[in-house]
C-alpha cells in the first residue's frame, strides 16, 4: 500500500462523514431535513449521480505499488484502458488513426494511409466490419444492462415491501440503480473492444482519462471547504459568543483576507509552492500539490464560511438553553462546543455542497492559468487545457473536450441541483443570504 | 449620516494597511527575495555573486523593515586556500563578514589591507596568532585561529579606510576543499526617517498606497506606466459586458418572475443551473470555433485602437454575458420573488394596478437596491479586467498582463495586481455603504 497525503485525507474525510451521517441519523432535526430532502426526487437523483462520481473517486483513492509506478484500485479495473493506448489520436470507436502515416506493405511499397489502431477494434478479422460489431455491443449491453436493473428494481420493491415503505420510492431508486447498469454496461461492452471516448494526442483512452479526473475534481470540490472548517468554525463561533475585542479581531482578519482577489492570493502562493517543489516532478510531488492548491483555495474561501457561522452564533447565544447553561456554571469553552457547536454544524455542511460545484469549475480555470493540479495529475482542467486547441487542427479533434465536458458538466449540474435541495432542507432562509454573496 | 460615512471610510484604512502587509508577508517572507532571484537567474547560473547582484539592482538587499545603516554591498564565494584577493572596499567604515563552513580541526584566518587602514575585529573574539608572512604592500593583519565545530562560524571585521580597502584574506583549513562566503557591508549614516524609509517594506510594498508600484523584475518598464496603458482595453471588455449582462439579466429575471410557478419559469431556472455549470473554458473554446472559425463572422482573437476594436470586442463581450447569464438571472430572480411577497406588491395589486405593471414599476424600484449592491462591488472587476478571457483573445489588458506575470513568475507585477484589486475592492464595498444610506432612509437612522 502506498498512501499519498491526499489519500489519507480522503479517507480521514470518509471517516469523518459516516461518523457524521451515524450521529445525524439519530438526531430529529437532521431526519426531518432527509425526509423533506427524499421528497424531492430530482434531486435525490442528482445526489445517486454524485454517489456514483463518489465511488469512482475513492476506487482511484486506494493507492498500492504496481510493478513499476504506484497504481490505484481504479487502475486495476480499468486495466485494459490503461495499458490499451494508442501511437496518437484516434476518433471515439474508430479502427485506424486520425492521422495518416507511412506504412509498409505487404509487398515492400511503402504507403502513405491510416494505420490500423492496435488496441481499438484489434479483435476485428475486417475492419469494415466495425460498424456491426459497434451496434451488436450496444444491444449486448442493453441486454445485459435491462437484466441487471431489472434484478435492481426487484431487489429495491422486495427490500421496500419487507421494510413496508412506500413502493413508489422503490421504483424511484431501482429505475435509478437500473439506469446506471445500462450505461455501465452498455460502456463496459463498447470499452472492451474499443476507444469509446478516442485518444488523445500520446494514444491515450480518453474515457479513461475522464475516469481518473473524477477524483482530482472531487478533492478539490470536498477538501478545500472540510479543510479549512475547522478554523472557521473556531474562529466563527469565538467571535460570535465573546463578541467585542474577539469578535472585532476575528472580522477584521476575514474582512482584510476577503477582500484580496481569491485568484491573486492563489496564484501568489501557488508559485510560491512551485518554486519550492525543485525536485523532479513524481507523483508524490503531484499530490503534494493538489493537496497545497486545496488547502490555499480553502484558505481563500474560509471567510464567507466563517461570516456565516459568527452571524448563527450570533442568534444561537440569546436562546434560553444557552442562558441555562451558563446559570449552570458552564465555561465559555463547554457551552461554544458542546451547545453552540451542534446547532450551527449544518452551515458547514451547506458550505461544502453550495461551494462544492464552484470549486470544481475554478480548478479548470485555475490549471489553464497555471497555477492548478501539476500538469501529470489527471483532471479536466488538464484535458481541456491540453485540448483547447484541438478544435482548430485539420482534421478536428473534438473528443478530448467532449469528454471532459461530459464528466465535468455532469458532476457540476448534478452538484448544483442537489446542492440547492440539501440548503433547502436544512436552512430555507439561507437562500436569499447566500445569494447575495453570491454577487 | 456623516458620521457613519466617516466612520465607514475610516474602518477601510485599517483594513487596507492590513491587505498590503498580508501581500508583504506572502512575497517577502513565504517567498523570500533568494528564492526569486535563484529562479530567476535560473538555477544553473545562480550563482552567490550573481543572486547579490540582481538583489541590488532591484533593491533587493535593503533590510525587511529597519535599516541600521550597514548597507550590503555584495557577497562572494571563494575556495579557501592561502591568500585571496577581495573585491575592493569603498571609503569610509565598512564590515566583512566571512563565514567559515563547520568542521573539525583548527582554523586560521587572517585579514590584511592596504596601508591607511585598519583593520578591527568586531563581533568575534578568536585567540590572537602569529600571523603569516604579510603581502607586499599591505599592512599589519587582524588575525585568529578558532576551533571548528558542527555549526558553520561567521568572522566580522570592521575595516576603516580613507579611500577604500584594498583587501587579502588568508586562510588555513583542515578540509582545503571547502569554499568560504564573504559578504561586505558599508556603513551609511541615515537620518531617524530614512532608516524606516530605507527598507523592503516601506519600498516594495507600502510606496503602493501612492499608486507606485515599481519596477517588473524582467525588464525595467514601470508597472505604474503598463497599469495606466491597459486600464482602456480591459474596461473597453467590461464596460460593455457589464452593461449588456445587467440589462439582459433583469429583463429575463423580471419576465420570469411575471411566469412564476409555470413551466416556463421551472425551466429557465433549469437553463439558468445547466449554464452555470459549464466552465468558461467551454463557452471560450466553443465560441472562438464556432463563431470564429466555423462561421467566420468575427476575428478569432487580437485588438486595435478606438473604434476598430468593435469587432475584436463583440466575440469576448458575448461570451462573457452567456458565461454569467445562469447565475445572473437566477439571482435577480429570487431578489424579485422576495419582493413580491411584501405588503406594498399585495396592496398594489389589490388596487387593480395590473401584475406587469407592478413589476416593471414597484418591485423592479425596490429589487434595484440588492442588485445595484451587487453591481457596484463588480466595479474592481472591470478594472482588473477578465483572466480567461483577455488571455484567450489577445487583449492587451490587466488579465493578460497578470496571467502573463504569473507564468513568467514576475513577482512584483503579481503584488501589484493583488494590492490593487483589494484596493478596489475594498473602495467598492465602501461605496456600497455608502449608496446604502442615501438610498435607503432605514439604514440612515442607525
Amino acid at each position: 500500500m502506498t498512501s499519498f497525503i491526499t489519500d489519507i485525507a480522503v479517507w480521514l474525510l470518509v471517516a469523518g462523514g459516516i461518523a457524521f451521517v451515524v450521529h445525524a441519523s439519530t438526531q430529529e432535526h437532521y431526519r426531518i431535513a432527509w425526509r423533506q430532502l427524499t421528497r424531492r426526487r430530482f434531486a435525490m437523483v442528482c445526489g445517486g449521480i454524485l454517489c456514483l462520481y463518489a465511488t469512482i473517486g475513492l476506487l482511484d483513492s486506494i493507492h498500492f505499488e504496481g510493478e513499476s509506478e504506484t497504481v490505484s484500485l481504479l487502475d486495476r479495473i480499468l486495466w485494459k484502458l490503461k495499458t490499451g493506448g494508442e501511437k496518437t489520436y484516434s476518433a471515439p470507436l474508430a479502427t485506424h488513426q486520425h492521422s495518416k502515416e507511412s506504412l509498409p506493405g505487404a509487398d515492400g511499397r511503402v504507403t502513405f494511409d491510416y494505420p490500423k489502431l492496435e488496441h481499438g477494434g484489434a479483435h476485428l478479422e475486417d475492419a469494415a466490419s466495425a460498424p456491426g460489431d459497434i451496434v451488436l455491443r450496444i444491444l449486448l449491453g442493453v441486454l445485459l444492462g435491462a437484466v441487471l436493473g431489472a434484478a435492481a428494481i426487484g431487489a429495491a420493491v422486495g427490500v421496500q415491501r419487507l421494510r413496508g415503505g412506500p413502493i413508489r420510492t422503490a421504483f424511484w431508486v431501482g429505475g435509478f440503480l437500473a439506469a446506471v447498469c445500462l450505461i455501465v454496461c452498455v460502456v463496459g461492452a463498447l470499452a472492451a473492444g474499443y476507444h469509446v471516448f478516442g485518444t488523445d494526442k500520446i494514444g491515450t483512452d480518453v474515457l479513461y482519462r475522464a475516469l481518473k479526473s473524477c477524483r482530482t475534481g472531487l478533492i478539490v470540490g470536498t477538501m478545500t471547504t472540510l479543510i479549512v472548517a475547522p478554523f472557521a468554525l473556531f474562529f466563527g463561533i469565538s467571535a460570535g459568543y465573546f463578541g467585542k475585542r474577539v469578535d472585532d479581531v476575528v472580522q477584521y482578519v476575514y474582512t482584510t483576507l476577503a477582500s484580496i482577489p481569491d485568484i491573486l492570493l492563489i496564484a501568489s502562493v501557488m508559485i510560491i509552492v512551485q518554486a519550492g517543489m525543485t525536485e523532479e516532478a513524481t507523483s508524490i510531488t503531484a499530490e503534494r500539490r493538489l493537496f497545497w492548491l486545496c488547502v490555499i483555495l480553502g484558505i481563500t474561501g474560509w471567510t464567507e464560511m466563517c461570516r456565516l457561522l459568527r452571524a448563527e452564533t450570533l442568534k444561537v447565544r440569546e436562546l434560553e438553553y444557552v442562558t441555562a447553561a451558563e446559570a449552570f456554571g458552564a465555561g465559555p469553552m463547554r457551552i461554544m462546543f458542546k451547545h453552540i457547536l451542534p446547532n450551527v454544524m449544518h452551515l458547514v455542511l451547506i458550505s461544502v455542497v453550495l461551494r462544492f460545484s464552484g470549486l470544481v469549475l475554478f480548478e479548470a480555470v485555475l490549471t489553464y492559468v497555471g497555477i492548478g493540479v501539476d500538469p501529470t495529475t489527471e483532471s479536466w482542467g488538464t484535458m481541456i487545457n491540453n485540448g483547447r486547441l484541438e478544435l482548430s487542427r485539420e482534421p478536428m479533434v473534438w473528443w478530448n473536450l467532449f469528454a471532459a465536458f461530459v464528466f465535468m458538466f455532469g458532476l457540476v449540474l448534478a452538484a448544483n441541483i442537489f446542492g440547492d435541495a440539501v440548503r433547502d432542507a436544512l436552512d430555507p432562509r439561507l437562500r436569499s443570504r447566500l445569494g447575495k454573496e453570491k454577487a | 449620516m456623516t458620521a457613519y460615512i466617516l466612520r465607514r471610510t475610516l474602518y477601510a484604512i485599517p483594513i487596507i494597511l492590513g491587505v498590503n502587509v498580508i501581500t508583504f508577508i506572502v512575497f517577502f517572507f513565504v517567498n523570500n527575495p533568494d528564492e526569486v532571484a535563484r529562479s530567476s537567474l535560473g538555477r544553473k547560473h545562480a550563482t552567490l555573486e550573481a543572486i547579490e547582484r540582481w538583489k541590488r539592482e532591484r533593491n533587493y538587499h535593503l533590510p525587511y523593515f529597519y535599516n541600521d545603516g550597514w548597507q550590503k554591498e555584495g557577497a562572494t564565494e571563494i575556495p579557501a586556500s592561502g591568500w585571496i584577493h577581495l573585491p575592493a572596499l569603498p571609503a569610509g567604515e565598512a564590515r566583512l563578514t566571512v563565514e567559515v563552513p563547520g568542521g573539525t580541526g583548527f582554523a586560521k584566518v587572517t585579514l590584511v589591507c592596504s596601508p591607511e587602514g585598519s583593520i578591527a575585529p568586531g563581533s568575534w573574539a578568536g585567540t590572537p596568532e602569529s600571523p603569516p608572512e604579510t603581502p607586499e604592500g599591505f599592512s599589519p593583519a587582524a588575525t585568529a585561529s578558532l576551533i571548528l565545530s558542527k555549526r558553520k562560524e561567521t568572522l566580522t571585521f570592521t575595516v576603516i579606510h580613507p579611500k577604500g580597502a584594498e583587501l587579502r584574506l588568508y586562510v588555513e583549513l583542515p578540509k582545503d576543499q571547502a569554499r568560504l562566503i564573504v559578504r561586505a557591508q558599508r556603513f551609511e549614516e541615515l537620518g531617524p526617517l530614512s532608516r524606516f524609509t530605507q527598507t523592503l517594506f516601506v519600498q516594495k510594498s507600502l510606496k503602493f498606497l501612492i499608486f507606485d508600484f515599481g519596477k517588473s523584475d524582467r525588464n525595467d518598464r514601470s508597472i505604474t506606466g503598463e497599469v495606466k496603458e491597459r486600464v482602456g482595453p480591459s474596461l473597453s471588455i467590461t464596460v460593455p459586458m457589464f452593461l449588456l449582462a445587467l440589462l439582459v439579466e433583469i429583463t429575463i429575471a423580471l419576465f420570469v418572475a411575471y411566469v412564476r410557478g409555470t413551466y416556463a419559469d421551472f425551466w429557465t431556472v433549469i437553463a439558468c443551473i445547466a449554464l452555470m455549470s459549464i466552465s468558461i473554458m467551454f463557452y471560450v473554446i466553443f465560441g472562438q470555433w464556432f463563431m470564429g472559425k466555423t462561421l467566420r463572422l468575427l476575428p478569432v482573437s487580437g485588438f486595435d485602437d478606438g473604434a476598430y476594436s468593435a469587432k475584436f470586442v463583440l466575440m469576448p463581450v458575448l461570451l462573457g454575458l452567456a458565461s454569467g447569464l445562469g447565475v445572473g438571472v437566477r439571482l435577480y430572480r429570487t431578489f424579485f420573488l422576495e419582493e413580491i411577497n411584501r405588503d406594498y406588491v399585495r396592496t398594489a395589486r389589490m388596487k387593480g394596478i395590473p401584475d406587469a405593471r407592478v413589476l416593471t414599476t414597484h418591485v423592479l424600484k425596490n429589487a434595484m437596491l440588492p442588485i445595484m449592491t451587487g453591481a457596484i462591488v463588480s466595479i474592481p472587476f472591470l478594472l482588473m479586467g477578465t483572466l480567461i478571457l483577455e488571455s484567450f483573445f489577445a487583449v492587451p489588458g490587466m488579465g493578460s498582463y497578470t496571467i502573463e506575470a504569473i507564468a513568467r513568475q514576475d513577482f512584483p507585477i503579481v503584488q501589484a495586481m493583488t494590492f490593487l484589486g483589494s484596493l478596489l475592492y475594498i473602495v467598492a464595498l465602501l461605496l456600497t455603504d455608502i449608496a446604502y444610506t442615501l438610498v435607503d432612509p432605514r439604514v440612515r437612522l442607525q
